[in-house]
C-alpha cells in the first residue's frame, strides 16, 4: 500500500493514511474535542500553521466547529463519527479508510456523514475507502464498488457494471384510470398487479428494451395516469450475487486482485 | 519536536482524563496505597512466630522487601496497564493505536497508564526509606549508586515482566493467570530472601529468571553481608545487567508478538 509494505513498514504507511473505525473511537474520550486534535497534531508532527489551516477548514466541511469544547464521551454518536473523520483527516493522508461510518446512526445522522464524505470526495484532496453493509452509503458515495465474499472479490467495478453483470432489472410503476388487466408490453413483464389492475408494476432489463418504450407501449394501450420508474435495487442485486450456488468459489483471492 | 516531548503530551492528556473525575480517583489512590500496608503486614506477622527468615533478621527483611516493593510498584505504574492487552485485543482498540505513527508498546503503555498507582508507589517508598533508616549501613558514595541504581533497575525489571507477560496475549487471548503467575508470583519472590527457597525453585526463579538482582543482591552489598548461597559479592552491582536482559528479552517478545498480531476481526 502506497508501495509500503503494512507490517514492517506501520509507523511510516501510518503518516501516509487516515482511518476511521467505526465502532472504536481515536479520540480522546474524556476531554474536550480540541484537545484531541491538539493531541493527533503532536502526534503526526504536523506543523502548527498547517495543522491550523486543515483543522480550520475540515471543521467548516465537516461542521464540527460547535463541539470543539464538548467532552468526547458527551457527543452523540453522529457528532462524534464526523469528529473522527476530521481527526483522521489533520495529517493530510493520501487515503481515508472508514470501516462502517455509518453504523449505529439514525437516519438523520447517517446523511449528515454521508453529505460530509461525500463533500470530502468531491474535494479531491484524498481517496476514501469505505467499508460497509449500508447499502445506501454506496449508492451514494461510491464509483468503485468491490464485493467480498469469504475472502474472495466477487465484483469489482461501478455500480453500474455491477447491474449490468448481474441482471438487474429497471421497473416501471403505472397507474391507470380504472380497472384494467394484465397489460401486455414487448420484453417486459408484469410482477405486480393491485388495484384491480389500477396499478401495474413492470420489470425489464435494460439491455433489451429502454424506459421510454415501455411507457410508450403502456400509454398506447391502456389510459394512463401517472407513472414512476425506480432503479434498479442494489439490495436485490447484492443478495442475489451472495447466494449464487458457487461450490467453487468463483472469485479472485484478496489481495491479488486489488493492487493500483 | 522529538518522541520524548510527544509522549510527555500524551501522559499529560491521560493524567488530565483521569483526574477528570476527582472523587473517584481520590478513592481509588487511597485504596491503592492500602494495598502496600497489606504486604508489610504479612512479614511482620510472620516474625512473630520466628526471628530469623532463612538466615535474615526482620529488618534485614524488611529492606529487601522495600525495594522490592518500590522495583514493583514503579513496574507496575509503567506497565501494569498492559493486564488489560487482552481487551484491547478483544474490542479491537489495538488496531486504533497501530494505524498511528508511534510504537505500538509506548502507545498502550501510555493508555493504560494508571495514575492511581502512584499512591502505592509512595507507600512503598515510606517503607523502603524506614528500612534504610533501621538497618546498620555504613554508607559510602558507592552504596548511594547500588542504591539508586537497583531502584531502577528494579522498576525496568518488573516493567520488563509485565511487557512478557502481556505479549503472551498475543498468542492466547487468555494468558492473563500465566502472566500474573511471573508479575505478582515475582513481587513475591523478590519481597523475601532467596534463602527461604527450595533449591530448584530458587535456581529457576532467582537466576533463570533474574529476580534475585531485584532485592535480594543489591541488599547484601548495602549491608556488607557475604552470600549464605556463596556467590560472589560483585553479584550485588549486576542488577542493571539483569534488567538490561529481561528488558531485552520483553521487548523481543513483544516484537514478535505485535507481529503475529492478526486482530480478531470485530
Amino acid at each position: 500500500m502506497c508501495g509500503l509494505r503494512p507490517v514492517p513498514d506501520r509507523v511510516r504507511l501510518a503518516r501516509r493514511i487516515g482511518v476511521v473505525f467505526g465502532q472504536r473511537s481515536q479520540l480522546w474520550w474524556d476531554l474536550p474535542l480540541r484537545e484531541s486534535f491538539a493531541l493527533l497534531r503532536h502526534i503526526y508532527r504536523v506543523p502548527a500553521a498547517e495543522h491550523a489551516q486543515r483543522l480550520k477548514n475540515y471543521v467548516d466541511l465537516l461542521d464540527v466547529g460547535p463541539l470543539l469544547d464538548t467532552p468526547v464521551r458527551q457527543l452523540s454518536l453522529g457528532q462524534r463519527m464526523r469528529s473522527e473523520v476530521t481527526a483522521a483527516l489533520l495529517h493530510a493522508p493520501e487515503v481515508l479508510f472508514l470501516d462502517e461510518p455509518t453504523i449505529g446512526l439514525d437516519v438523520v445522522s447517517k446523511e449528515a456523514v454521508r453529505s460530509a464524505l461525500a463533500a470530502l470526495a468531491a474535494t479531491g484532496e484524498v481517496t476514501v475507502v469505505l467499508t460497509t453493509h449500508d447499502l445506501d452509503d454506496i449508492e451514494r458515495l461510491c464509483r468503485r464498488l468491490v464485493v467480498i465474499d469469504h475472502g474472495r472479490v466477487m465484483h469489482d467495478g461501478t455500480l453500474e457494471e455491477l447491474h449490468r453483470a448481474y441482471g438487474s432489472r429497471r421497473r416501471v410503476i403505472v397507474e391507470l384510470d380504472g380497472p384494467y388487466g394484465r397489460l401486455e408490453v414487448p420484453s417486459a413483464t408484469v410482477d405486480r398487479i393491485e388495484a384491480e389492475g389500477r396499478r401495474q408494476t413492470l420489470s425489464f432489463s435494460p439491455s433489451d428494451t429502454t424506459a421510454a418504450a415501455v411507457i410508450g407501449a403502456v400509454a398506447a394501450a391502456a389510459p394512463l395516469r401517472d407513472l414512476q420508474v425506480a432503479e434498479p435495487d442494489i439490495d436485490e442485486v447484492v443478495r442475489r450475487l451472495y447466494t449464487t450456488p458457487s461450490g467453487v468459489p468463483s472469485g479472485t483471492p484478496l489481495g491479488e486482485s486489488l493492487e493500483g | 519536536m522529538n518522541t520524548v516531548a510527544v509522549y510527555a503530551k500524551l501522559i499529560g492528556a491521560q493524567i488530565r482524563s483521569q483526574t477528570s473525575y476527582r472523587r473517584s480517583f481520590v478513592i481509588d489512590m487511597i485504596s491503592q496505597a492500602a494495598v502496600t500496608v497489606f504486604e508489610v503486614v504479612a512479614i511482620v506477622v510472620l516474625f512473630n512466630v520466628t526471628h530469623s527468615l532463612g538466615g535474615f533478621s526482620f529488618k534485614q527483611t524488611i529492606l529487601i522487601s522495600g525495594l522490592a516493593l518500590t522495583g514493583f510498584r514503579i513496574g507496575d505504574l509503567v506497565a501494569g496497564g498492559l493486564n488489560s492487552l487482552s481487551s484491547y485485543v478483544r474490542l479491537g482498540q489495538l488496531d486504533a493505536l497501530l494505524v498511528r505513527p508511534l510504537s505500538s508498546l509506548g502507545q498502550l503503555i501510555v493508555n493504560t497508564l494508571e495514575v492511581k498507582v502512584i499512591g502505592s508507589l509512595l507507600q512503598a517508598a515510606v517503607v523502603l526509606a524506614i528500612a534504610l533508616r533501621i538497618n546498620d549501613i555504613s554508607w559510602t558514595p558507592l552504596k548511594v549508586v547500588v542504591l539508586i541504581g537497583s531502584i531502577a533497575s528494579a522498576g525496568v525489571s518488573i516493567s520488563a515482566v509485565f511487557v512478557a507477560g502481556s505479549s503472551l496475549t498475543f498468542w492466547f487471548i487468555d494468558a492473563q493467570q500465566v502472566s500474573n503467575a511471573f508479575t505478582f508470583g515475582g513481587r513475591d519472590f523478590t519481597s523475601y530472601p532467596i534463602t527461604v527457597y527450595g533449591s530448584a525453585f530458587r535456581v529457576v526463579f532467582a537466576y533463570v529468571v533474574p529476580f534475585a538482582f531485584v532485592a535480594y543482591y543489591p541488599v547484601l552489598t548495602l549491608l556488607d553481608r557475604p552470600d549464605p548461597l556463596g556467590m560472589p559479592s560483585w553479584f550485588g552491582y549486576c542488577s542493571p545487567l539483569a534488567a538490561a536482559v529481561l528488558a531485552t528479552a520483553a521487548a523481543l517478545l513483544w516484537r514478535t508478538g505485535i507481529r503475529h498480531y492478526r486482530g480478531t476481526g470485530s
